[in-house]
């Protein structure tokens, strides 16, 4: 059964500033990704940085409770996210998880920064999750994100969007599986989408965008 | 199969100048130029390669003072392996305030060809490493066969680069994996090259860069000018 | 003894599209600006328009204006979740220490859309002579409950058939007696009473007495016990 916690991570109404994120959708389209290929390009993600993301969040979880800091899994997630422009919005996103961490609890990180999935994991900690868990809602938050930013950025129908989620749980079912025993940053998966890679990189010079990343 | 394995390491000597150790695998070191502390190596093949099965592994190693410059003759086409993968494995090392400077000419994989690639770079605090590497997914005509890269690269203890590219044929139908036949990288490593704000140039969270194009024709690749620039800083820093 | 706070005043800037927002914060910036510490924070539906447009008009270091894209949910962004507005307004008073006022500006939206009182201390919304004498009368959260009214561009009322005076006057009865300014960039007075209103309510925010009002997003409603 999913736990509470897991519940208010996985709910897009969480305070977070969620809604300025498309998870790469709306720089796709910018650069000519066809809106028929967004189911393909929701599976793209869960195969390469979902992957990246779900590892480093569950290796992170793991060193928090282990009381180790988290410096480690923060170089490795540096090292498999080249594009400055994804990092910076990577720790954007993750700077809401921080701060309402840190209202709820008083929270504060030795780094000041830290990238998305590590201030999900630090929530995640607080809140007792399993790494299975925490590596579901990751998946979960990038499909979503990407269906509800379609809603904004394409013409479809919200049925359709949620055919895709549904379309996509095989892949974020092995993404779980692969990441969830993970616990050395070095085992954190690597899987790379060059393209992708370079038109989120091309968003932070992108002007009448939407979305934040 | 066991590796053949090529072996380049530079060394400074007692009395200033570069001593160089060579070992021929399936592709051969030459000297082609030395002076000061500066080493020139073309690497030539010695015979077909890359077949299936082959396994073929370079070893550079710039070590403390030197600059270790590899330049490849030719490209390399992976043929056709009848279901047998080529292995090409990398293992680069730079010293301490060592510069190398690895001139890589395309990979090509034709139809049918397998190829697992890895390359492992060790780059110590204030050495400098810059890497070209162009993958291109098929010959004229083909649609090519199936390649994946895992690239580590080190910079101080610390982990700079880490990436697997999974090129199988499905994987880069995916929407936003591939988009077109030639993937082409410079890399540094342990330094950042000068230059404007480029659309091709993502700058690593450590001392390093990564530009990249991908492009249908290799000869269309915006790294060609970014390769030059950045190779002239290379030798330029020395 | 009220509190006295530790922070800037947070000014939110709300109001339909086209209504002069923007307008009125560039007022706000050349007016106040040799007074104040003042910061600017835009929510745009499209990127940075409105942040460009205030850098470009030279009225305050650009460093001090920044931009919150919305994932175009303006509303969301003023009011269920401000935490890239808290974010934005956080790093302003960062990295100005001393900051006195930031001015929040809502990405254009409708009648409904009125600030958290959890991201700003006190809130002005905008509408303007042109949108049509009658919205007044439509009424809203922000017409009725905001701190400030603003009828702007009253100067254009004769070409658009709108009598501005009624219009202020019912802004007026429709607000319990809420204050109203009819504004003209034109008419110095009412610049100066606009400007009034703000050092008016930042010195009650200074001394500890001002109290943030949710204008609401609901119809003024109460429970019997």
């Amino acid at each position: 059964m999913m736990s509470g916690g897991a519940l208010l991570l996985g709910d897009a109404r969480l305070p977070t500033g969620g809604h300025t994120q498309s998870a790469g959708l709306e720089p796709a389209l910018l650069t000519g990704l066809s809106p028929a290929s967004i189911p393909g390009f929701i599976v793209s993600r869960l195969r390469t940085c979902v992957r990246v993301d779900a590892g480093t969040a569950v290796v992170g979880l793991r060193l928090l409770y282990a009381g180790a800091p988290l410096d480690p899994v923060v170089d490795a997630w540096c090292a498999r996210t080249p594009s400055e422009v994804v990092q910076a919005a990577s720790i954007e996103a993750g700077r809401g998880y921080l701060r309402l961490h840190q209202r709820l609890t008083g929270f504060a990180t030795a780094t000041p920064a830290l990238p998305r999935p590590l201030a999900v994991a630090a929530l995640a900690h607080s809140w007792d999750l399993s790494a299975a868990e925490l590596a579901r809602i990751i998946c979960h938050d990038d499909v979503q994100s990407v269906c509800s930013a379609a809603l904004k950025l394409t013409p479809c129908d919200p049925v359709d969007t949620v055919s895709w989620a549904v379309a996509a749980g095989d892949e974020a079912d092995r993404v779980v599986t692969e990441v969830q025993g993970l616990d050395d940053p070095d085992d954190i998966p690597a899987a790379a989408a060059p393209e992708m890679e370079l038109w989120q990189h091309a968003h932070g010079n992108a002007s009448r965008r939407l979305f934040r990343a | 199969m066991t590796a053949r394995t090529t072996r380049v390491l530079a060394r400074l000597t007692a009395d200033g100048s570069v001593q160089v150790e060579l070992a021929t695998g399936l592709l051969a070191p030459r000297v082609v130029r030395q002076h000061g502390t500066t080493v020139e190596i073309a690497l030539v093949a010695t015979g077909a390669t890359l077949l299936g099965g082959d396994h073929l592994r370079v070893e550079l190693s710039a070590q403390d003072g030197t600059c270790l410059v590899v330049r490849d003759v030719a490209g390399t086409v992976a043929y056709a392996g009848g279901g047998r993968i080529s292995h090409w494995d990398n293992e680069i090392q730079v010293g301490p305030s060592a510069r190398l400077v690895w001139h890589a000419e395309p990979l090509v994989l034709s139809d049918g060809a397998q190829v697992h690639r890895e390359t492992h770079a060790d780059v110590a605090g204030h050495g400098r490493l810059l890497l070209r590497d162009t993958v291109v997914l098929g010959r004229a005509g083909q649609a090519g066969g199936e390649l994946t890269c895992r690239t580590r690269i080190w910079h101080d203890g610390r982990p700079l680069l880490a990436e697997d590219l999974v090129l199988d044929r499905h994987t880069r139908a995916l929407p936003g994996v591939l988009g077109a036949r030639v993937l082409d990288t410079a890399t540094a490593a342990g330094w950042r090259p000068e230059g404007p704000p480029d659309a091709t140039v993502l700058h690593l969270a450590g001392e390093g860069a990564m530009a990249r194009s991908i492009v249908d024709e290799a000869h269309h690749s915006e790294i060609h000018a970014v390769w030059r620039q950045w190779a002239d800083q290379q030798c330029a820093s020395l | 003894m009220p509190e006295t706070p530790t922070r800037a005043m947070r000014l939110g800037i709300a109001g339909p599209v086209g209504t002069g927002k923007s307008s009125l914060i560039g007022l706000l910036c050349s007016r106040l600006t040799d007074r104040l510490q003042l910061g600017v924070v835009t929510n745009d539906i499209y990127t940075d328009e409105d942040a460009r447009l205030l850098r470009s008009a030279g009225v305050l270091d650009p460093d001090r204006i920044r931009a919150v894209e919305t994932g175009a949910c303006p509303h969301t962004a003023i009011r269920d979740d401000i935490t890239m507005n808290s974010i934005a307004i956080e790093d302003l008073e960062r990295d100005y220490p001393g900051l006195q006022l930031v001015l929040v500006e809502s990405g254009g939206d409708n009648l409904t859309a009125t600030f958290s009182p959890a991201l700003v201390d006190a809130q002005i919304f905008v509408l303007d002579v042109a949108g049509g004498g009658d919205v007044v009368r439509k009424g809203g959260p922000g017409i009725a409950r905001a701190d400030l009214l603003i009828v702007n561009k009253t100067d254009l009322a004769p070409y658009v058939d709108v009598d501005a005076a009624r219009m202020v006057q019912e802004g007026t009865a429709a607000r319990d007696g809420r204050p109203v300014i009819g504004l003209s960039r034109l008419d110095t007075k009412s610049v100066s009473a606009v400007c009034d209103w703000v050092l008016a309510t930042l010195a009650s925010y200074d001394a500890g007495t001002h109290t943030a009002h949710d204008p609401g997003p609901m119809a003024a409603h109460s429970h019997t016990q």
